[in-house]
């Protein structure tokens, strides 16, 4: 551990004390949930724990967004909080919370610390239990006497790791006899290549079968973008020639993929025809949504290996490639102002192939997903399972603490961007050079989306028409800012964003009506997908 | 709607403060409802669990998870059969 974030508070005193002698770098956030994120940013991009800290009460319970949403996306994380003294403890006292109780199902584990003894071999299970098999966060809770008392336990000698778990023999057979009688094969791939740290061997594995491949939101970048056989993301917001795929397929071959309901839509409508092998290193998901015919648990870099050779799917493909053709993604939308697909698909044109990207949650999240050609799964970070708004901003940071010589950019909403613009101060105290496109559509977009369709276009509390002036509150916060609301202004500011040295925003307004297409319907089959022609023909006249 | 089952399930955990808290947790967020419950320690550092359950989900699911919770070392269905209602 080499860097934690935080905020300090009266029962953790004891420990930023103790740091001040340490080689840990502190950083200090302006919010306990953007220590949260921070260190998610690093979690994610390095598969190593994060690691974040808080003062009891309120600074623990403003640690919990950011620890439910570890766990809803599997990353590992450690978070220490400060307790009340333990003579204290259930009496109610000031800055008093049960943080144990509080997290009990959004952790993987959590210990209270009751003896400064136990604290060595603590942090070793904490570290180990977040970052082995599906990893998760986990909390340390540690009362304010404890941390005072003085030790000279020694942690005891270390477990030998969790080996890798190989899948059953049985089951890889049945797996390679489901693929050999495929004909019209389809594989979907999630955020568990990125945890296990597999692309190579998944793009190696869809080459060698010769199979399309559609990623999750989550694992997008497992094939490169580009990639010929790479259909693009299915579910609710895909492309729609992923989604025609996996709804004609005869084998879906789930790797690293939980069956989320955004990916499936109507679960029993899901790949109607598809048998599935399932790979997986959590057993809890296999059979958990879908049953499938061969069921994968343990490592899935032994899996692919163990099931790949090539596929009989040749007319297949082309009709799939067909699809892919069919419904590729159009820029040529004739407006004046910003059309932000297209704005989203030049920036990432220019910029650099080791940009990391952090998208927050709502219209953008999906533009970005549908529209930036990513690499590798670690370079795209967003809140897929809580869907957290304000994920974005924290989070950038972590990265850019982390990787220090690479481009990062926080794509947000005007929505998100205030749930913690706080950190705005974050990215000045330390200089942090976190590039930051604020898409202003001076409303909840997604929400207006669904409103308007789903809602017979009755708006209910989604106008942001009063925001502030963002480039006004980033200069105010000593950042550079630009901004753009004219699609002739795009690619000079582009070229002035990505050259600027340090923390940047750029505060580029859009259409207020500017919607996501293609969309599934909630509650509806993902072969009921709608793009806007059909939206617009549906509606009533 | 699939028919509701019952089934007896028994678990042995390390025991400490939070274990059979984050035990029950599991069971209920899972979509069960616990119908009995004893629990017992053993003098050793375990706690021995029985526990009956309902719920229209299958119990192997509940069972994945349940052996996901760290403290949990052993977990068994004794019995599962489709729920009696009573009048």
């Amino acid at each position: 551990m080499e860097r934690v974030w935080g905020y300090p508070g009266g029962a953790i005193m004891p420990i930023y004390d103790a740091l001040l002698d340490s080689p840990i770098r502190h950083f200090l956030t302006r919010h306990e949930q953007g220590a949260g994120f921070a260190a998610q940013g690093y979690a994610r991009t390095t598969g190593r724990p994060g690691v974040c800290m808080a003062t009891s009460g309120p600074g623990a319970t403003n640690l919990v967004t950011a620890i439910a949403d570890a766990m809803c996306d599997s990353v590992p994380m450690v978070a220490i909080t400060g307790q009340v003294p333990s003579h204290a403890l259930g009496t109610d006292a000031f800055q008093e919370t049960d943080v144990i109780g509080v997290t009990l199902p959004i952790v993987k584990h959590s210990w209270l610390a009751q003896s400064a003894d136990d604290i060595a071999d603590i942090m070793h299970d904490a570290f180990r239990i977040a970052g082995g098999g599906r990893p998760g966060p986990v909390l340390i809770d540690i009362p304010k006497d404890v941390q005072l008392a003085l030790t000279d336990a020694t942690p005891k000698p270390r477990l030998s790791e969790e080996g890798v778990s190989v899948p059953d023999p049985v089951e890889i057979e049945h797996a390679r006899a489901l693929l050999a009688g495929a004909r019209q094969p389809v594989i979907y791939a999630g955020g568990g290549v990125r945890i296990a740290e597999a692309w190579d061997e998944l793009r190696a594995f869809a080459e060698t079968l010769g199979a399309p491949i559609v990623h999750t939101l989550h694992g997008l970048g497992g094939v490169p973008g580009d990639h010929p056989m790479f259909l693009g993301m299915l579910g609710m917001h895909g492309n729609k020639a992923a989604n025609m795929a996996v709804q004609e397929c005869d084998l879906l071959i789930a790797i690293g993929a939980r069956f989320d309901d955004r990916v499936t839509g109507k679960l029993d409508s899901f790949a109607p025809n598809a048998s599935v092998i399932h790979m997986d290193i959590d057993a809890a998901e296999i059979g958990k949504l879908r049953r499938p015919s061969a069921a994968l648990r343990g490592c899935i870099k032994r899996s692919m290996e163990a099931v790949a050779s090539p596929a009989v799917c040749e007319p297949w493909c082309e009709r799939v490639t067909d699809w892919k053709r069919e419904h590729a993604w159009r820029y040529d939308a004739p407006f004046e102002s910003i059309y932000a697909p297209k704005l989203l698909r030049d920036l990432c044109a220019e910029s650099p192939d080791n940009t990391y990207v952090c998208s927050d949650v709502g219209q953008h999240q999906m533009w970005v997903a549908q529209h930036w050609s990513f690499n590798n799964p670690r370079r795209h970070l967003s809140s897929g399972g809580l869907g957290t708004m304000g994920f974005s901003l924290p989070t950038a940071l972590g990265v850019k603490l982390s990787h220090p010589d690479a481009t990062v950019i926080c794509i947000c909403g005007d929505g998100s961007a205030m749930m913690n613009i706080q950190e705005l101060a974050t990215l000045k105290r330390y200089n942090i050079g976190v590039k930051i496109l604020l898409i202003d559509n001076s409303a909840l977009g997604m929400v207006r989306q669904w409103q308007e369709l789903f809602f017979d276009g009755r708006e209910s509390e989604i106008d942001l028409s009063d925001n502030p002036d963002f480039a006004g509150v980033a200069r105010a916060f000593g950042l550079d800012a630009i901004s753009i609301e004219r699609a002739d202004q795009t690619e000079d500011a582009i070229r002035a964003f990505l050259d600027h040295d340090g923390p940047v925003l750029m505060h580029a307004r859009i259409d207020r009506h500017a919607n996501v297409w293609p969309l599934v319907p909630p509650g509806k089959s993902n072969a009921d997908m709608i793009d806007q022609s059909e939206a617009a023909a549906a509606a009533p006249a | 709607m699939s028919e509701s089952q019952h089934a007896s399930l028994s678990i042995t955990l390390t025991d400490n403060d939070t274990a059979l808290s984050r035990l029950l947790g599991v069971v209920r967020r899972r979509g069960f409802s616990l119908r009995a419950l004893h629990a017992s320690q053993d003098g050793a550092g375990k706690l021995m669990v029985s526990m009956a359950v309902e719920s229209t989900r299958p119990v192997e699911l509940l069972v994945r998870q349940i052996a996901k919770v760290i403290e949990v070392e052993v977990v068994q269905v004794q019995h599962a059969a489709p729920a009696v209602a009573v009048a």
